[in-house]
């Protein structure tokens, strides 16, 4: 995993780079220093960083054996509950959004407690509806709610 | 110097009225619980917490904002003494003598004491703000582009050199940062870059959703990671009504002169660019057990290891306001998340920010004063009830801090592009905290890195395209050598290594 990580920062090094070298100028027309020129240094010193921490890594990777481990699963479903948070925020509206997401990680990391998760879950998702809507008046999307506004 | 009190005094008055006082008070209890949560440095608190302060003057915004920075030290002691885990890398020193005391029955001592050597670090370190905050602004007003582009240089160096695994992770970290910084328009010709066509990428990605994704999402999915969710919660109870509660006079007698050391050493590690309360704390820690006549009793209960570190990591909280108020250069994660916040509320720091806006810098200054004191009467007295929070199991935590980074993010812009740049930028904090790059170096350049570009552009047309003009004026020739000077202690290190 290490090294995968440190394969996609190379990968968006060389992205990066190749972007701003097609579609910013290095100089400009009277031969100043132009946009791309700054982006341009990141980006060589990026791929030249990440290349050699990407041969370093799969030296340390080859020399410590993989592992991997249980909890990259927990990871992968909170990180998933936070996109769907995101998908659901602008067309539920915040209240429903934070209720369902509290709701369904409870639901998944707080088990055989459902009474307990079923108020918690409420009593959050109002909570920061009064803090944020009523309080701080944020402007939080209202979602399908928005005709009881 | 008639000045200098006049100044405070106004400052003291400012901190002083009703609704900063209430801001203080509420910062400096929110900054210790996020201190008690493991993981949660004063870094993440202040970023999750920065849309909050929108609607605020901002002396009354960074009053909050510096409440949580120094409240978040204070509490994240309390868990590296009772249960060995320390709420933030600052405190990590003081677990090596402040847990054994707990194990030897003298948890009530040690809380005690740190929170005492945290109030005079503190209070040293905001005195130590008055003498050298505006002779720092001073001297920096006659800085240049060359100058300003090799401090930012510099104290991005030291960051990823004394932060994570390696100095070339902490280069890649910063590299990254830079390349955040630079979407958005280009301010000299006019150009957009980066912007794949999205109106809402033209002014750049607003560096609040990075910090709280890097430090609030990235911690959290780290502490997932580390299985803190599974955990059940750890029931301790504290009375201070017990004699037991409170320190010997010995206590304080065998560590007279530590305060002062400890307090002395963190200022300056908290000065200096990138260095910070975590490196003076160990420095502090250190030097402490060498000056000690009987160093075998350190991390076996010594009272005095306890307190240089937390006397340290107070002092360069203050210690690291020095170049952030004086020369608009953030010395640390946290404070360079404070730094964007002064940038949101339309404050420009650097060298005039404390001619331009003297009520905001003495007002900060007085509030420091004031948390100080305010949290070493919490510390001791509100010490139960603070403890009763850690009975709150992690996993319903969770919710909490998800909800508040994304509401949060999204009540900034009403955008939801920097929703999901949270996500993102939570992904590869939680990334860069695992596999040992720096998520602190990454904020810093975000943040700076739009100065840094125009410094360093600046510095070109200035030397007619020549990089001579880093070593042809006297200050920049001097941060020139240090520059070089780091490179090459890293390439000896890694030379020796290779050798063996």
């Amino acid at each position: 995993m290490r090294f995968l990580f440190s394969m996609a920062l190379l990968a968006f090094s060389l992205a990066y780079t190749g972007f701003a070298l097609y579609s910013l100028d290095l100089f400009d027309r009277a031969d100043r220093l132009g946009p791309g020129f700054f982006p341009a240094i990141v980006g060589v010193l990026l791929i030249a960083t990440t290349a050699a921490n990407g041969i370093r890594e799969y030296r340390r990777q080859r020399e410590a054996g993989t592992a991997l481990r249980a909890l990259w699963r927990d990871v992968a479903e909170v990180t998933g509950l936070i996109a769907l948070f995101l998908v659901l925020l602008p067309y539920a509206g915040s209240l429903l959004t934070i209720f369902a997401f509290t709701g369904l990680y409870l639901y998944r990391f707080n088990r055989g407690r459902g009474w307990f998760n079923a108020v918690y879950a409420v009593a959050f998702s109002a909570a920061v509806y009064l803090l944020f809507e009523v309080v701080l008046q944020a402007g939080l999307p209202q979602g399908v709610l928005a005709p009881l506004y | 110097m008639e000045d200098l009190f006049a100044n405070l005094a106004s400052g003291l008055a400012l901190a002083l009225s009703l609704e900063n006082l209430v801001f203080l008070v509420v910062g400096v209890c929110v900054g210790m619980l996020v201190g008690l949560f493991p993981g949660f440095g004063p870094a993440a608190g202040i970023a999750i917490l920065i849309p909050m302060t929108l609607g605020l003057e901002p002396t009354t915004g960074i009053i909050l904002l510096a409440g949580i920075y120094y409240g978040a030290m204070y509490g994240g002691t309390i868990t590296s003494i009772l249960i060995n885990t320390p709420g933030e890398s600052a405190t990590v020193a003081s677990t090596l003598d402040g847990y054994p005391m707990t194990q030897a029955g003298r948890a009530g001592p040690a809380l005690v004491m740190q929170a005492v050597a945290s109030f005079v670090g503190g209070a040293v370190g905001v005195v130590l703000i008055c003498a050298f905050a505006p002779a720092l602004s001073s001297f920096a007003a006659s800085f240049g582009p060359s100058e300003y582009f090799l401090i930012v240089f510099l104290g991005l160096l030291l960051l990823a050199t004394l932060m994570g695994d390696s100095l070339l992770k902490g280069i890649i970290s910063a590299l990254f940062g830079f390349a955040i910084s630079t979407v958005g328009v280009d301010v000299i010709s006019g150009a957009q870059r980066f912007t794949f066509g999205s109106p809402e990428l033209i002014d750049g990605i607003y560096f609040v959703p990075v910090a709280i994704g890097l430090f609030g999402i990235g911690e959290l999915l780290n502490c997932i990671y580390t299985g803190e969710h599974k955990k059940a919660a750890k029931r301790i109870s504290v009375t201070i009504f017990s004699r037991a509660f409170w320190p010997r006079a010995g206590d304080f007698r065998i560590s007279r002169f530590t305060f002062a050391r400890g307090s002395l050493i963190g200022f300056i590690a908290g000065v200096l660019p990138g260095s910070g309360a975590t490196i003076g704390s160990i420095l502090a820690y250190s030097v402490e057990k060498r000056v000690a006549r009987d160093p075998g009793e350190f991390g076996k209960g010594d009272i005095r290891g306890l307190v240089a570190p937390e006397a340290a990591n107070n002092a360069a909280s203050a210690g690291a306001m020095v170049p952030l108020i004086s020369l608009g250069i953030p010395g640390s994660g946290a404070t360079a998340v404070l730094l964007g916040a002064l940038l949101m509320w339309g404050l420009q720091p650097g060298p005039m920010l404390i001619v331009d806006n003297p009520d905001f810098v003495w007002g900060l200054i007085g509030s420091m004063y004031l948390g100080n004191l305010m949290l070493v009467v919490m510390s001791v007295v509100a010490i139960p009830l603070f403890i009763k929070f850690l009975d709150v199991p992690y996993r319903l935590v969770v919710p909490v801090i998800v909800t508040l980074c994304i509401v949060g993010t999204f009540a900034l812009h009403s955008s939801m592009i920097e929703t999901w740049i949270l996500l993102a930028t939570g992904l590869l904090g939680f990334g860069m905290k695992r596999f040992g790059y720096s998520p602190a170096a990454t904020v810093l350049a975000v943040v700076l890195g739009g100065m840094a570009e125009n410094a360093f552009l600046q510095s070109l047309l200035i030397g007619d395209g020549s990089l001579r003009i880093f070593i042809t004026r006297p200050i920049s020739l001097a941060l020139t050598a240090v520059v070089a000077a780091i490179f090459a202690a890293a390439a000896l290190v890694r030379l020796r290594a290779l050798r063996r």
